[in-house]
């Protein structure tokens, strides 16, 4: 037996001391084997410790000696000896992993001393057995009690591992079970091994059902193929797998989606035994994504339907664009068939009014004018709306005096309310004192139609037209133009609608005022076009309106009303008859502008009183007053004045009036050294009273020189942009209407003369009316040179006359000049030729006095 | 040339410039039938008066055949070479009525 290392003995040893415990057997059995061994033999054991010990009787030896012996085999660790009296050896050996020491001695016989060192060492080698032997038993007990423990443990750990694993799986069944996702596992073939509650209900079978059931059932072709791509390749890699959106099969046939996850599950010895992961139901998501999809699709066809509908609508815009153009210009085309025949009838019913016809006839021949009238106004509205519908009204842009306009306007809307008691007042304000470039014509129109529309509806009181600038940019003026009645006024809800195009405020106006119901629409449009607007206000019916026209237009030059402000005007004291608070208002306004004094009378009672009164102290430089006053009238004021004999009986008198049949004429009959028509400029004004305060101071001499020659000429350094007044002579029909267009379209006002003769009768009737006369040299009746020769002879000698002629004949134009014309102009008519030489003979006749 | 450019050459609307071609096409026309008539009767002065008219009417829209036949008429007839003037007022009344057609005016010409 190989004998165990040291470290293996003490351990055993211990075990043998520890475990065992067991003195007595252990010395009986040491004896026992001792005995077997050498039967000679006689054995003793004593078991050390700090005591006597005493030999048996055999032994022979005495305590002390036997004590002795003991106590040195302990010491030496090895045999030692002594003799009993009868000298056979006695020897000790001690053993030390028993704590003991073994006494023997061999009995019988005297051993030599090969024997002696025979038996010590038998006995040596039965000890060194003993304790093997006992060790081994020991180690097997050992052993065997180990195993014994450690399988108990191993049991108990076994058992608690067991335990922990149950537990773990019944959370992990109950996690499982729970979850709202459906949880299951298959074996190797497929089959559903394990599941989830969920998933039963997801499915929509019974436990019973789906335990053991194919997943293939659940999965429809050709998804089961993937299906089984999934599992095989998680098998093959080892490596989960999630993110698989497959379509299964519920109980009901009904189809469901789910999201899919797959990892492999091991035995204990690591292989792999089938497949477990998680379902969850996508249906709903799928179902949205579905739904989603639809609608994309549904947005999709129509986006697709929309892209044809805006094609469509595209095109019919664009054929709508087309009918619009092509209906504006039927419609062009149309006014202008129409116009054409229609001058006609209006020409030959002037023609036949003015033939012999007795008063019925001539009632009819006037209706019919009238009506043609009516007719061509309808058409020109129609037109103009044509064009602005059509996006072909283009504006002009030409120098004009705003201001100008409004009075142009004023004096074109007089003969409309003559027979009506209304009092007519054009008010400029302050600001106003830009000229502007822009469409004068257009502006005009505006104009005109409002105030037209005002002296239409209203049957007596006050119209007044007010004009300011209002806004202002670097480059742009906001005119503000306020044209206010007294008339008939409009209900609140039509305020807006009369904008509309042929719209009025209802039937019993188109019959009562006739009308069409176009020329608001077309201010509105103009007013646009502009970038401005047209409103109306009014209190209500029967309470008179506003309506109200602003436009943006662009500056032209500055106008500097002070300036030209003549020096004898400030400080002179004026005193104003007028019967019209808001006239007296607005002639207060003008003369204190001129920074002059003023002082009004409602009428003519108080005048010559008041004359007397200041003349001593303040005395007055001017009487304006209007010859419509109430009581005493202008005529009867100025012949009172005047034969006075008074020291104020040569006081200068300007006469006002509004009516027609007042003119300078008549007026000075009585008295008047000036005449104004209303409603009153302010520039109209300031001329006739600088020539009658200059004129007065320069004459002296001759006192009782005609003073309205000059009062009646307007201030042409303002006129010569819109308010000069042309009169043209000339046959031809072509060159008049051409000349006739350039001229207006260039601002002037023209009027037409159709041979010489009638040239010099318009002329001498009325002076006054123009500025500037355009002569033909050859035409019927009486040619231009004969016409402007009669001109001139009848004193005739301020006005430029320009003759126009398409003669070559070198001798011609001195011929023109020699008759007193001032210039000439060569045919065809030109129209920069024409305007610059308008301005030459405008302007130099300003310089001259004019 | 159509109206449109002539409209623009003349700084004229469109409709503007076709009423005034109308009225030139009718009214020469016009003057076309008493030069036509003053022929027959001989009268100079007023074949003058007629051409006159035309050549001044034509120079507005610078028809320079139309206005160079007129100055032609007027010019013969003044000398009272009638065979000649004859034989312009055919080309007269011609380039009259290509004009016409030219700017499609609808006009009513004189047997």
């Amino acid at each position: 037996m190989i004998l165990k290392k040291n470290s293996t003995m003490d351990v055993v040893t211990n075990l043998i001391l520890h475990e065992l415990n067991n003195q007595e057997d252990l010395k009986e059995a040491l004896l026992a084997l001792l005995g077997q061994t050498v039967p000679e033999g006689r054995f003793s054991v004593e078991f050390v410790g700090d005591k006597r010990y005493v030999a048996e009787t055999g032994f022979c030896l005495s305590p002390r000696s036997y004590t002795s012996l003991v106590m040195r085999a302990q010491k030496k660790q090895d045999f030692v000896s002594t003799q009993r009296p009868d000298k056979l050896p006695v020897w000790a050996l001690s053993i030390p992993e028993l704590h003991a020491v073994l006494i023997f001695y061999t009995a019988g016989r005297s051993l030599s001393r090969q024997g002696r060192q025979h038996i010590t060492r038998i006995v040596k080698l039965c000890v060194r057995l003993f304790l093997e032997k006992k060790s081994f038993e020991n180690e097997r007990e050992y052993r065997v009690t180990q195993k014994k423990q450690l399988t108990r443990k191993f049991c108990v750990l076994e058992n608690k591992y067991q335990e922990i694993l149950k537990d773990n799986e019944r959370e992990y069944r109950r996690i499982i079970k729970n979850i709202e996702d459906g949880y299951y596992e298959i074996d190797l073939s497929g089959r559903l091994s394990f599941f989830n509650d969920y998933l039963l209900k997801m499915a929509g079978y019974s436990k019973d059902e789906f335990q053991g059931m194919s997943f293939k059932n659940l999965i429809e072709p050709p998804q089961d193929k993937l299906a089984f791509q999934i599992f095989n390749r998680v098998f093959e890699t080892g490596m989960p797998s999630t993110g698989h959106e497959l379509q299964i099969v519920r109980k009901d046939g009904t189809f469901m989606y789910i999201d899919a996850s797959a990892s492999l599950i091991h035995d204990q010895n690591g292989r792999p035994v089938g497949f477990r992961g998680i379902a969850r139901d996508i249906t709903k998501r799928k179902e949205a994504e579905e739904e989603l999809r639809k609608a994309n699709y549904e947005l999709e066809k129509v986006n697709r339907q929309l892209e044809v509908a805006i094609a469509k609508a595209n095109e019919m815009a664009m054929e709508a664009a087309a009918a619009n153009k092509a209906k504006s210009e039927f419609l062009a085309n149309m006014s202008h068939e129409i116009r054409t025949p229609m001058n006609a009838i209006i020409g030959f019913t002037d023609m036949l009014l003015d033939s012999h016809l007795d008063e019925t006839q001539t009632d009819y021949a006037g209706i019919i004018k009238k009506s043609g009238e009516s007719l061509l106004a309808l058409i020109d509205d129609i037109l103009d709306l044509s064009k602005v519908e059509a996006r072909v009204m283009d504006l002009d842009e030409v120098k004009f005096d705003p201001e100008l306009i409004a009075y142009d306007v004023c004096e074109l809307i007089l003969p409309r309310i003559e027979t009506k008691p209304i009092e007519l007042m054009c008010r400029i304000g302050t600001n106003l004192n830009y000229y502007v470039n822009g469409d004068p014509g257009r502006f005009r129109q505006v104009l005109i139609n409002l105030m037209g529309n005002a002296s239409k509806f209203t049957d007596s009181g006050e119209i007044e037209l007010f004009m300011d600038i209002v806004e202002e940019t670097k480059h742009q003026v906001k005119i503000h133009v306020a044209i206010k009645d007294s008339g008939i006024g409009i209900p609140n809800d039509k305020q807006s609608v009369i904008f509309l195009p042929f719209q009025q405020c209802d039937g019993s106006t188109t019959r009562k005022y006739g009308g069409t119901g176009l020329g608001l629409s077309i201010c509105k449009q103009i007013a646009s076009l502009m970038n401005g607007d047209v409103w109306a206000e009014s209190k209500g019916e029967g309470r008179g309106s506003t309506f109200h026209f602003v436009a943006w237009i662009n500056k032209a030059a500055r106008k500097n009303f002070k300036q030209r402000l003549p020096r004898s005007l400030p400080g002179k004291q004026i005193l104003v008859v007028d019967g019209n608070a808001t006239n007296r208002r607005l002639l207060r306004e003008i003369i204190e502008s001129f920074d002059m004094h003023i002082r009004t009378f409602h009428d003519g009672t108080s005048v010559l009183p008041a004359l007397l009164d200041s003349f001593d102290n303040n005395p007055f430089h001017l009487c304006i007053v209007d010859l419509h006053i109430p009581g005493t009238n202008g005529y009867d004021l100025a012949q009172q004045i005047r034969a006075s004999h008074q020291p104020f009986s040569q006081i200068p008198l300007i006469a006002m009036s509004s009516r027609v049949k007042d003119n300078i004429h008549t007026s000075k009959q009585f008295g008047y050294d000036g005449f104004l028509s209303k409603p009153i400029r302010r520039d109209k004004l300031m001329q006739a009273m600088k020539v009658v305060f200059e004129g007065k101071e320069t004459s002296e001499t001759k006192p009782e020189q005609p003073l309205y020659k000059t009062v009646v000429l307007p201030d042409p350094a303002d006129n010569h942009l819109t308010s000069v007044r042309i009169l043209l002579a000339e046959d031809n029909p072509v060159n008049q209407k051409l000349a006739k267009i350039m001229l207006t379209k260039a601002g002037y006002h023209v009027e037409v003369a159709s041979h010489g003769l009638e040239a010099v009768e318009m002329f001498s009737t009325a002076p006054e009316r123009f500025n500037l006369i355009f002569m033909d040299v050859q035409m019927p009746e009486m040619d231009g040179l004969e016409a402007t020769r009669i001109l001139r002879q009848s004193g005739f000698h301020d006005i430029p006359i320009i003759a126009m002629t398409a003669h070559t004949i070198k001798g011609d134009q001195e011929t023109c000049i020699e008759v007193g014309m001032n210039d000439y102009i060569a045919k065809p008519i030109k129209k920069d030729v024409v305007v610059k030489t308008i301005k030459k003979w405008i302007d130099q006749g300003n310089r001259h006095g004019h | 040339m159509d109206i449109k450019q002539l409209a623009i050459d003349l700084e004229l609307e469109e409709n503007e410039c076709r009423e005034l071609l109308e009225l030139f096409i009718n009214t020469g026309i016009s003057d076309l039938t008493v030069m036509k008539s003053a022929m027959r009767e001989c009268d100079t002065s007023l074949i003058m008066s007629a051409a006159h008219s035309i050549k001044g009417a034509a120079g507005n829209f610078n028809f320079f055949a139309l206005s160079s036949a007129a100055a032609e008429i007027e010019a013969n007839a003044r000398r009272e070479q009638l065979e000649t003037v004859r034989e312009s007022i055919t080309i007269l009344e011609n380039l009259l009525n290509e004009a016409a057609s030219f700017f499609s005016i609808e006009h009513i010409m004189p047997g």
